[in-house]
């Protein structure tokens, strides 16, 4: 979880111009500034090209925070 | 006296439902914002629009089961959207961008980008928890017959009884609508944000670059 973690960091980071972000599971788009649907989307394609998953969209649309995201990795990667 | 039903959309409303959709994003005879922004034609977009219908996701304006139906003698004569923002705490923006991106796919939204982000400086964000009206819709040959604010009423009185905690409803239409906003105005609607945009691709995309929310204490 703590590697998922840290490239999400990197990912987040980019996406949402702001190096200081640090991920949080409890964290959502309340929470980022530059965090509006169009950076939403271009944070989940960046989380499927660097983590080689692709999402359905039922699993985009009942993400409620950060934490769902990591799940939703952790379990699309390892099987 | 035409009698008048208003009941829940089904999925023999699809077409209408589309319809209304559209011609609420021309607002008039503007250009259909969708079409514009994937620089697909209309009948594509509306393909595209009945797709997104057919997914129902709820939390969002292109969702069937958020639509009421007026009916005027029977015939489908105006329709209208509603939902609570974020009640599971996911904007309805974000689920709409998520059910878009899957159906346009990657090629075209990377193409969209430029577009989107211009449409994205007139946005207005939603209150979490209030109620929203979307894509209020009379057909031309049915106005007058005051079925918009009858629709309104009757989301509005659903959500009473279903989420009491709902404090307020919110909708949101170009500033160029006058004639919509007068008769929110007249159902007890203020308007309580404006944003206007200045890139220059919004003049071949929407409407008006300018859209205000107007609101109500329920």
């Amino acid at each position: 979880m703590q590697e998922i973690i840290s490239r999400l960091d990197g990912i987040f980071r980019r996406v949402f111009e702001d190096d200081s972000i640090k991920v949080r599971s409890e964290m959502t788009a309340n929470d980022v500034d530059r965090w509006d649907s169009l950076s939403h989307i271009a944070m989940i394609t960046a989380v499927e090209k660097e983590f080689g998953i692709k999402f359905k969209l039922k699993e985009l649309v009942t993400m409620k925070n950060v934490g769902d995201l990591i799940r939703l990795i952790e379990i699309k990667t390892s099987s | 006296m035409r009698e008048v039903s208003i009941r829940r959309a089904e999925t023999r409303d699809t077409g209408f439902v589309v319809e209304a959709i559209i011609a609420a994003e021309k607002s008039g005879s503007g250009p259909l914002s969708y079409a514009a922004i994937f620089d697909l034609d209309e009948g594509e977009m509306a393909r595209l629009l009945w797709q997104a219908l057919e997914e129902d996701l709820e939390g969002q304006e292109v969702c069937l089961s958020h639509f009421l139906i007026a009916e005027l003698d029977g015939v489908p004569a105006a329709g209208c959207a509603s939902w609570i923002e974020a009640r599971d705490g996911i904007p309805s923006g974000q689920i709409k961008a998520n059910l878009l991106f899957h159906l346009v796919g990657q090629n075209v939204w990377k193409r969209a980008a430029d577009r989107l982000k211009a449409v994205a400086e007139t946005s207005i964000q939603r209150s979490v928890g209030a109620a929203q009206l979307e894509s209020i819709y009379t057909k031309p040959d049915f106005r007058g017959n005051g079925l918009a604010p009858q629709l309104i009423e009757e989301h509005l009185k659903a959500h009473r009884a279903l989420n009491p905690e709902v404090e307020r409803a919110q909708l949101i239409l170009f500033k160029n609508n006058a004639r919509a906003a007068h008769v929110y105005r007249k159902i007890g609607f203020e308007q309580i944000a404006e944003r206007s945009g200045t890139h220059p691709l919004l003049d071949s995309i929407l409407s008006c670059p300018a859209k205000i929310m107007m609101e109500k204490q329920l």
